[in-house]
């Protein structure tokens, strides 16, 4: 049929690391790139869907899982909760995290049977569900960051990028020092992200395998591969579905809210 | 010495060089069996699907994303009423990654809808009803997702009884979860919601009354377009595109294979300047010497497309065991995609041939002979 026409899946996430909004290619400055893609990040209510497979170092066995992701990305207010939806014995393993311009991000992990624990903001670089992301990766917006600038040119995979260059301003509360980002200019997704810490030493790349249309007809990365120099671990995450036509309250962000897997209507 | 004597001589006369060329076209034509062969098996397999189902026109809304957009499932009463429709079902259907397979076919159909028809129980039974928590998975998905009958399947946060492996007669169809259509639209949350209604319309409807029809749906309903089954490969973009790229991809490989036979020829021509030389001496006409030239590149674009078949073929069903692709489509190498491939390394090997040809036409006898 023909939704085999634009089959596998989409599937954006990572709320910053995703972004869409096609345009024609042109000049940009910056601010305007910037601009551009934190609007495009801005997207609403959503939830996701994707399959992240987590390759350990060293050859070991990969752990696969299947992820639900609720977020409500507004200007000023990025709130998410993801869930584990697969495999059974792990079925609703959860995290919240909400954050507001200018503070650093907090929330809740939630662990079966009922282990509900604070994330701290020195937390906020550990590990999401075993995997190559930390926490702040999937809530802080980069591109909202004071100092954007362009750092040049390169072709990722085919595509001539952009590098945009976001640094923290002193009201942005960030673990790391500088974020680069290889952004393709027609389509405004970014094909590479370079997360460096205050020493500049380079602590996580990101890359964009695959760009799917969204529901909103936006492309968005599909399928990204995060790696971390030095650790030898891969984490692949394959997109497989996202919708916008989803309300959610107050209440879905919340503890109590945290292992409810429905979706609201 | 006949003429062709002379044409496999020379061929023969540097094997190596021969053999690297032919593996230099057969490389180009093995991608054009690959490439289009995929992308023409993922056609005929939708058309297949469409035509066991015996769907006449397919109502969907392909706005936005990769998938038809949903709508109100209530569309479908109001279908129903007008001339022409025999049956008419709803259908939610949705590309998902279940548990750890990558994505696959999801399809929650109208209980006693006719798309579930054609579905023939190979092992286990059918669900008893649209209530009874079960799915029957086509024999390539139980495959992939390692079901048997009387396992449990994962869709989403739920958790659904295999009754049944079932035979839905296209590659489509067996790679794909089947179940009722409230149950899926509960667990992916799209109550009330279907992305298709399948129509079929009664035997011998003519042509023209069917466009009507999808003209008249079109009208009521202007967010969603209906389209004759029978047309939905020839229209749709999708379908354009997976075959334009096929096409252009495998240009690549054989514009590769061009320049490798045309050094191929020019390095004979000049090798063989006093052979030319004497040919034109004995009284060869020019023309026959650029036959001659013609001939040695046509025949190794013939024995690099008919390699290029064979591992083409090969790479086909290579391709068609890999997990990835395994259940999704089923590749296609029909016999007139052999014609056409060894059609294209011939017309290769004779285009590539023409500007050594022009070159050895302008030696004369005394040059030749100088060597």
């Amino acid at each position: 049929m023909k939704m085999l026409l634009r089959h596998l899946a989409l599937p954006a996430l990572l709320g910053t690391l995703c972004f869409s909004t096609t345009t024609r290619a042109q000049e940009f400055s910056a601010k305007d790139l910037a601009g551009r893609l934190s609007a495009a990040v801005l997207d609403g209510d959503s939830v996701t869907k994707l399959r992240m497979k987590i390759e350990p170092s060293g050859g070991g066995d990969k752990t696969l899982v299947q992820v639900q992701i609720k977020a409500r990305r507004l200007p000023g207010k990025t709130q998410v909760v993801y869930q584990l939806l697969w495999p059974k014995e792990r079925m609703g393993e959860s995290f919240l995290l909400s954050k507001t311009k200018g503070n650093s991000a907090e929330g809740h992990s939630f662990r079966l049977p009922k282990e509900v624990t604070s994330l701290k903001s020195a937390q906020l670089k550990d590990s999401v569900f075993g995997s190559d992301l930390a926490y702040l990766d999937v809530v802080e917006n980069f591109f909202a960051w004071e100092s954007q600038s362009l750092a040049g040119q390169e072709t990722i995979n085919r595509v001539n990028c952009l590098i945009l260059e976001s640094k923290p301003g002193s009201s942005d509360s960030t673990l790391y020092g500088v974020v680069r980002s290889w952004v393709d200019p027609k389509k405004l997704v970014t094909m590479r992200v370079e997360k460096f810490d205050p020493s500049g030493k380079l602590v996580r790349r990101i890359d964009t395998d695959r760009v799917a249309k969204s529901d909103l007809g936006k492309d968005i990365p599909a399928s990204l591969v995060v790696t971390r120099p030095g650790s030898g671990t891969v984490t692949e995450l394959e997109g497989s579905n996202i919708r916008h036509d989803v309300k959610y309250s107050d209440h879905d962000f919340t503890v109590p809210a945290m292992a409810d897997l429905r979706i609201p209507r | 010495m006949n003429f062709l004597t002379i044409v496999i001589r020379s061929l023969w006369r540097r094997p190596v060089r021969t053999s690297l060329t032919l593996v230099g076209i057969s490389i180009g034509i093995a991608a054009v069996i690959t490439l289009v062969g995929l992308a023409s098996g993922y056609e005929k397999s939708v058309v297949r699907q469409l035509d066991v189902i015996g769907i006449d026109v397919i109502v969907s809304n392909m706005e936005g994303g990769m998938m038809p957009k949903a709508f109100d499932e209530s569309m479908k009463a109001e279908i129903a009423k007008l001339p022409d429709t025999e049956k008419v079902t709803t259908v939610l259907m949705q590309m998902l990654s279940v548990e750890d397979a990558p994505m696959m076919m999801v399809s929650g159909r109208e209980w006693e809808g006719f798309t579930w028809d054609q579905l023939e129980v190979e092992e286990g039974r059918m669900p008893k009803d649209a209530s009874e928590k079960a799915v029957v998975i086509g024999r390539l998905a139980a495959e992939v997702l390692k079901k048997k009958v009387g396992d449990t399947v994962q869709i989403e946060t739920d958790e659904f009884q295999v009754v049944g492996i079932v035979d839905g007669q296209s590659v489509v169809e067996n790679g794909a979860i089947i179940l009722a259509l409230p149950l899926f639209q509960e667990v992916s949350g799209y109550q009330g919601k279907v992305n298709f209604i399948d129509i079929k319309v009664p035997k011998n409807t003519d042509s023209g009354r069917i466009t009507a029809l999808c003209e008249k749906i079109e009208a009521l309903f202007p967010e969603v377009r209906a389209v004759k089954a029978g047309e939905v490969v020839g229209t749709s973009q999708g379908f354009r595109i997976a075959r334009a790229m096929s096409w252009s991809t495998s240009l690549l490989a054989i514009i590769v294979g061009v320049l490798g036979v045309m050094n191929t020829m020019l390095m004979t021509v000049f090798e063989r300047t006093h052979e030319i030389g004497i040919l034109l001496a004995l009284g060869w006409k020019r023309r026959r010497i650029v036959f001659l030239v013609l001939c040695e590149s046509a025949i190794l674009g013939l024995l690099g497309g008919m390699v290029g078949v064979i591992l083409g073929a090969g790479a086909l069903k290579i391709l068609e065991l890999t997990p990835t692709i395994r259940g999704m489509l089923e590749p296609d190498l029909s016999g007139g995609l052999v014609i056409q491939a060894i059609c294209i390394a011939v017309g290769v090997g004779v285009v590539s041939g023409l500007y050594p040809a022009w070159r050895s036409s302008r030696l004369t006898p005394s040059l030749a002979l100088q060597g």
